[in-house]
């Protein structure tokens, strides 16, 4: 059986609101806030925006509706659990209700809880970039290695597609990582978002990949912070960087007012 | 942590980018928190990336790009902030 392409797993996860509903029909749920949470199962919620999903007790959750429909048939087989929501898509047409974008930023409860397993599952699963589409991917924009910063390739970050992976510091740590996606051809990702950022830790709108510092005792004439947005610009700027430069990229332009400042 | 008074040059993409009032936003933000920033004048439909993908003048256009910066300034709703 083939798996749910891209295009059909977006569609799916806008039903997981009521796919949820259908599989724990007799559970009784509560809207709390943006969630949907049903009792007596460890604390397991749907985001109604986006189908975002959680339980509190396992500490699994995420956006697959196919990992969903899995979770919820008790870790029914993988197989089981597509059949089901192929025959479900089949009698639901079209978007469902989740169709919401949330951004990254978003911090509620259950939107940070997901985002660091997601976090968290991304840096385990990651490995090393070299030889992979992500490098081929950075040769193709005049980035060939070696890098400044460890850069890490995840195969399977979405359906057809692999990212990027790197590590988004504030306050002298790790806080978030960025996934930057690349299909099967090793080009961008054509599919929004073309970059996702995960976070560790809420509360850093500010956090930056740090592409390299400044090299002890340089000063440069007119420039200490170089700041460009984006993993591919920042690695770039690291081609002519100066000794006095630090270079900081940025993961999204709005982080530019966020940045953690001397005051 | 970026130290007060810093010289910070944003590297940006061209002005006509969709992230030019997010970009803005962020200027006034770090004028405003005393340092002094600069921004690069980054030809139409270009980034710093793509300036480096012209595989012969890509480096040495970056270069002067990044040699010759116009300085930042508040916007109307820096100043008034």
């Amino acid at each position: 059986m083939n798996r749910l392409s891209l295009e059909e797993g977006r569609r799916a996860r806008t039903w997981n609101l009521e796919i949820a509903a259908v599989i724990l029909a007799d559970v009784a749920y509560q809207d709390l806030g943006h969630d949907r949470r049903w009792e007596g199962l460890g604390g397991f919620a749907v985001d109604r925006r986006d189908g975002a999903w959680w339980c509190f007790g396992t500490e699994e959750g995420g956006y697959s509706a196919l990992k969903l429909v899995r979770f919820l048939l008790k870790n029914s087989s993988w197989s089981d659990s597509e059949s089901w929501l192929r025959a479900f898509l089949t009698q639901h047409a079209g978007v469902g209700p989740c169709n919401t974008d949330v951004g990254d930023d978003d911090e509620t409860e259950t939107r940070v809880r997901i985002s660091a397993y997601k976090a968290r599952q991304i840096r385990d699963a990651a490995g090393p970039i070299d030889g992979t589409d992500g490098e081929q991917y950075l040769r193709s924009r005049a980035l060939p290695p070696p890098y400044p910063l460890e850069l890490r390739w995840l195969p399977d970050a979405r359906t057809g597609e692999g990212a990027i992976v790197v590590d988004l510091v504030a306050s002298g740590r790790p806080v978030a990582i960025l996934c930057t996606y690349v299909d099967a051809l090793a080009k961008k990702s054509a599919h929004r978002p073309s970059r996702r950022r995960f976070n560790l830790e809420p509360g850093h709108p500010g956090a930056v990949i740090l592409i390299a510092e400044r090299e002890p005792g340089s000063v440069d004439q007119t420039t200490d912070v170089v700041v460009v947005e984006g993993l591919e610009n920042g690695l770039s700027i690291a081609r002519v960087k100066q000794p006095g430069w630090a270079v900081l990229a940025l993961p999204g332009i709005n982080a530019l007012a966020h940045l953690e400042v001397e005051r | 942590m970026i130290r007060k008074g810093s010289r910070i040059l944003d590297a940006k993409d061209a002005e006509d980018s969709p992230a030019r009032q997010g970009e803005r936003r962020g200027i006034d933000y770090l004028l405003n928190a005393s340092m002094k920033v600069a921004r690069t004048d980054t030809p139409a439909e270009h980034d710093v990336n793509s300036i480096l993908q012209d595989s012969k003048q890509g480096l040495r256009v970056l270069r002067r790009l990044l040699a010759k910066p116009v300085a930042g300034a508040l916007s109307l709703e820096g100043r008034i902030q």
